[in-house]
């Protein structure tokens, strides 16, 4: 009997063999694109599914096989799918108008490649903002039988793929607009506005003032306000079918659209042995932060039986995280990371910064993540936030009888225990470099965290060498990764896409590109349809990547070997900076033409579009002494304004003034500008201004020049004439923010009108309002803000 | 310790502020009366849910809105807070951060899941002491020792414990016996033995940690040559940083980086360029 079940069972495993084999030629999947309902927050919204299901299905395939996609496009808008790190001739890239025209509606559409790597990639939709609504998901290559790079007790682990993401009830389309309009409503929500209010509170006010001085706007590390983070599409989820002393590998991807997830794990450390689809020596980290779009593939133990282990990944900016429980039983937490010390971060900041906007990185040779800026705002490294009385803190030697009255609550806990803290003084000043106070007592005392190592760039070892071929030519390429924070610009070398052209590359030759950051964000640099090595001091065992995270002020280098000939996108995969134009198109010489796209020249411009956009933000304040309002109406480079204060009664007056002018400049400080204005008052009577030139407010249009200069602490100086050649000056400032929801507004100008606001805001569309103006007098009512 | 799901399930209306509340018993590790206060702030939150812990039956009854939370969204409050309870475990860095007399768990069994790590802190002095005591052998081990010191104060960022043990350097260099030394560790003795007074005095008269670690530069430069010359029962790793003024090294007697000039602002810059027996 037994003998009979073993010869069947081999009978099965040669027919699942040979079906295996059969499989391996083509291996097809058919994906259907369709509007969905989700409900991630408490509110129903609509996301697109793939299958019915987000994440998009998992893609398993074998290097060897042949994929074939077949993508059935049931939305009401186009789409087009990019598979991220894979290397695939051009046509099949998935970036509309580039590689191949959008799927349109209704419509089906092939992919066919052959898998010639192995690893975990991941796959997304390169069609508008669809990434951020679901249409992302995993995509694994995996070993052929017999690969001399098979790694014993690496790749025949248990493996899970994980997706990470992040979703957002607001229409991504709407993120963007108020991204490009400096709204701060994602900074409310996040509790991140960094107010004067705030900052005196924290005994920062300094620091803000110096801040506002030096132009900048409160900047947080990320910018969008999420509802939710998800790891394979849940909140918090559970393996239970691994248990204790399993070793489980993971390879995550981060499908989020401009998330940057920090993971750690309760069972432990983390031992990594494959970033962006590529094996590298195994290395052990106790955390990692994992950019948009890169994939990472970790190997972790469960210690315990009867215990699941949370591996937690957070956001950057820490306001939300997603979790996974690895394991049978109750769950065993992480400590959740706690919240950043914004006012030691603009500190830092305010160092750094020029008066002129460009950044000093004080002789620090940065590079490969090896340096993170924003340690200083790590709770968990440098110790918790000092307010000014140490209200919260635990007074030295009297932690212990504390406790009884006030203890730190989870939340607050401090990374040292009373005995280390009594060594800490009462108020410890961060010193001039921004050193860290968490890990300083010695003898080492066991309430005292181990100092946490967290992966970078240059722990990176490909098991094997990487070396490009040593004759080939060099096209070295030097890119300044540029951005305005205010106006929410983001460029290479201040230049978008739509203002350069092409990058020509000659097939063979290697392509070198230095990377230095100049603006103050960090930026996912992706590179499509090719690995290329990061250079760094692991020499010719180089690991081989396609997405580079290069934070501020860091220089890196990266090489590839130019062999597929296309137009390949390079660009910074965080969404919103990719729309709005940052990155580049290298294309190969003498390539022959896709057959996808009939007319090129044509056909780009629609890609060209997505920079040159056009955003609306419009403002109008009801209130009892006239209607107030303003629009503006922006691109890039672009900005038509219009303004509006209109009293009840003509004898209140009425004004309208509109201009048009370009933005110069990286700092985009400066804007010259053509415009009309009028203004009529009954009765008005003829005045003088400061220069002593008479004026009336007599209902006659007048053409108007001039140029509007933002000035340290972001008042604009607005300087015209008009064609009576009448000059006006005006200074103002909108939007100082008093407290998180209190805002302050002022004007003055050489006519002797005088204005000051407040602005309380209530929801992302409606603030009340208290202003006085020296036409109107004094009002309140009701704003609105779109 | 029991972790036993409670039985008692019952509803009743009219809970204080909590509409539609529901009464439940669970499970709360803790030990002391201290605790008392620190488990029902965790599980009590306005107007959802109010958490009644009781030390002797280690239970507490719950009285929450089904509608606004659930019973494992207050237990996880609960055990960020730092108690085990019947669904989750506190996390460790959590646990150790309660109040002695609230250490329901006693001190040992702080960190389970790094044990196997062998980094820890505690573990890492005990190395340090035994290597140094087998170390006797050269004459210039006390030299040496002053020098880790220094290294792993600089890595934790403690300017004071610095401060000293370059004082002890100091005064080992001064104590060094030239007559006990073997001979290549003489020749090479004679060469740097004016530098190395030199670094030391500069280390020790160095006010803030900053300009120790620009002192610390030159001074590993110094030991480097020594210790090359020296037989030492211990491995010793020569580090470099590229970074740090455009690029210093430091040794070590511990493998793996911890980076002396930046602490733990970027505790793992750098790369292991010799190892040195």
């Amino acid at each position: 009997m037994k003998q009979q079940i073993r010869t069947a069972g081999i009978f099965i495993f040669f027919i699942m063999a040979l079906l295996h084999t059969q499989a391996q030629r083509v291996k097809r999947y058919d994906l259907y694109v369709t509007d969905t309902m989700v409900n991630y927050s408490g509110k129903h919204k609509m996301a697109i599914a793939v299958n019915g299901q987000i994440p998009m299905p998992t893609l398993e395939f074998t290097e060897g096989d042949t994929a074939e996609i077949v993508v059935h496009n049931r939305l009401k808008e186009p789409t087009a799918l990019h598979w991220h790190g894979v290397f695939l001739p051009n046509k099949e890239d998935g970036v509309p108008y580039l590689t191949q025209m959008p799927i349109e509606p209704g419509t089906t559409y092939t992919y066919r490649f052959p898998i010639i790597q192995n690893g975990t990639h991941w796959y997304h939709s390169h069609y508008g903002f669809q990434e951020q609504t679901g249409m992302y998901g995993s995509m694994i290559f995996h070993k052929k039988p017999g690969d001399p790079t098979f790694r014993k007790g690496i790749d025949d682990l248990p493996s899970v793929p994980v997706i990470l993401s992040e979703w957002t009830d607001i229409m991504p389309h709407n993120i963007h607009r108020m991204l490009r309009n400096a709204n701060d409503w994602a900074a409310i929500k996040k509790n991140a506005v960094q107010s004067y209010a705030e900052a005196i509170k924290a005994g920062h006010f300094k620091t803000k003032l110096v801040n506002e001085w030096k132009r900048m706007l409160a900047m947080d590390v990320s910018d969008v306000y999420y509802d939710k983070m998800l790891i394979n599409g849940r909140n918090e989820s559970q393996l239970s079918q691994f248990k204790a002393g399993d070793k489980v590998r993971l390879q995550l991807s981060n499908g989020g659209a401009s998330t940057y997830f920090w993971v750690h794990y309760a069972g432990g450390k983390i031992t990594v042995v494959a970033n962006d689809g590529n094996d590298v020596v195994p290395v052990e980290v106790d955390r990692f932060i994992l950019p948009p779009s890169e994939t990472i593939d970790i190997v972790v133990t469960i210690p315990e039986p009867g215990i699941s282990y949370e591996l937690l990944a957070t956001s950057e900016d820490r306001t939300n995280s997603t979790a996974l429980f690895i394991g049978e039983g109750k769950k065993q937490l992480a400590k959740p990371l706690d919240r950043l010390k914004y006012f030691e971060g603009m500190k830092m900041m305010n160092g750094m910064m020029r008066m002129n906007g460009t950044m000093n990185d004080m002789g620090m040779a940065m590079s490969l993540q090896q340096m993170d800026m924003n340690t200083v705002m790590y709770p968990e490294i440098t110790g918790p936030a000092t307010y000014r009385k140490g209200k919260r803190k635990a007074e030295p030697g009297k932690a212990d009888q504390m406790h009884m009255h006030e203890a730190p609550t989870g939340n607050t806990a401090h990374p040292a225990d009373p005995a280390a803290m009594q060594q800490q003084d009462a108020v410890k000043p961060v010193d001039s470099s921004g050193a860290a106070h968490a890990a300083h007592s010695m003898p080492p005392d066991p309430g005292m965290p181990p100092a946490i190592v967290t992966l970078n760039y240059n722990m990176l070892k490909a098991p094997n060498k990487t070396v490009l071929p040593e004759n080939a030519p060099v096209k070295e390429l030097t890119f300044n990764l540029t951005g305005n924070m205010n106006r929410y610009v983001w460029s290479l070398d201040n230049k978008v896409v739509s203002e350069t052209d092409k990058i020509l590359i000659k097939k063979g030759e290697i392509v070198r590109i230095k990377l230095y950051n100049a603006s103050m964000m960090r930026h996912p640099m992706h590179l499509h349809g090719h690995d290329f090595r990061v250079l760094n001091d692991k020499g010719e065992y180089a690991p081989l990547k396609n997405v580079l995270d290069i934070m501020p002020m860091e220089t890196d280098v990266i090489e590839f070997e130019a062999n597929v000939e296309g137009d390949w996108f390079f660009h910074c995969h965080i969404l919103y900076h990719m729309m709005a134009g940052m990155g580049r198109i290298f294309t190969y010489q003498n390539q022959a033409p896709n057959p996808y796209i009939s007319n090129p020249q044509k056909t780009i411009k629609k890609l060209y579009r997505d920079d040159r956009m056009f955003f609306l933000m419009a403002e109008n304040e009801v209130a009892s002494n006239g209607n107030f309002g303003s629009a503006l109406y922006h691109n890039t480079r672009w900005a038509l304004n219009a303004e509006w204060k209109l009293g009840y009664t003509a004898g209140r007056g009425h004004e309208i003034e509109a201009n048009f002018g370009r933005f110069l400049g990286q700092m985009q400080w400066f804007r010259p500008f053509i415009g009309v204005e009028w203004r009529y008052q009954k009765d008005s009577h003829e005045e003088r201004d400061l220069f002593g030139q008479k004026f009336k407010h007599d209902g006659k249009p007048r053409f108007t020049a001039g140029f509007a200069y933002t000035l340290p602490w972001l008042v604009l100086l607005q300087t015209q004439i008009d064609t009576k050649g009448q000059v006006r000056v005006e200074l103002g400032r909108e939007d100082i923010p008093l407290s998180k929801r209190l805002r302050g507004a002022f004007s003055l100008d050489t006519r002797r009108e005088y204005m000051g606001g407040l602005r309380y805001i209530i929801n992302r569309n409606f603030s009340v309002s208290a202003n006085y103006n020296t036409e109107y007098g004094v009002g309140g009512g009701l704003v609105l803000t779109y | 310790m029991g972790l036993l799901m409670g039985l008692a399930t019952t509803f009743s209306y009219a809970h204080g502020q909590i509409k539609h509340s529901k009464t439940i018993t669970v499970s709360i590790r803790g030990n002391a009366a201290g605790c008392k206060t620190l488990i029902e702030k965790a599980g009590t939150q306005k107007k959802s849910s109010s958490l009644t812990w009781d030390a002797a039956t280690q239970k507490a009854t719950l009285v929450y809105n089904p509608h606004v939370t659930t019973k494992d969204a207050v237990l996880k409050q609960v055990a960020l807070a730092g108690f085990d309870n019947e669904s989750y475990n506190a996390p460790a860095e959590t646990y150790r951060l309660l109040p002695v007399a609230c250490r329901y768990k006693g001190d040992q069994e702080t960190v389970p899941p790094q044990e196997h790590t062998g980094h820890t802190p505690v573990q890492q002095e005990h190395l340090s002491v035994t290597t140094s005591e087998i170390a006797a052998v050269s004459t210039l081990e006390p030299l040496y020792k002053a020098y880790f010191a220094i290294n792993n104060a600089l890595v934790q960022s403690d300017e004071k414990t610095a401060a000293q043990k370059a004082a002890q350097l100091s005064a080992a260099i001064k104590a060094v016996k030239m007559d006990a030394l073997a001979t290549n560790e003489h020749q090479v003795w004679m060469a740097v033995m004016g530098d190395l007074q030199k670094q030391a005095a500069a280390l020790q008269s160095a006010s803030g940690i900053e300009k120790q670690r620009a002192a610390f530069a030159p001074l590993s430069g110094t030991i480097y040559k020594l210790i090359k010359a020296s037989s030492l029962p211990y491995k010793v790793y020569y580090n470099h940083c590229p970074m740090y003024k455009g690029g210093a090294n430091w040794l070590s007697n511990e493998q793996g980086i911890k980076n002396p000039y930046y602490g733990s602002r970027m505790l793992t810059c750098g790369s292991t360029k010799e190892t040195l027996q």
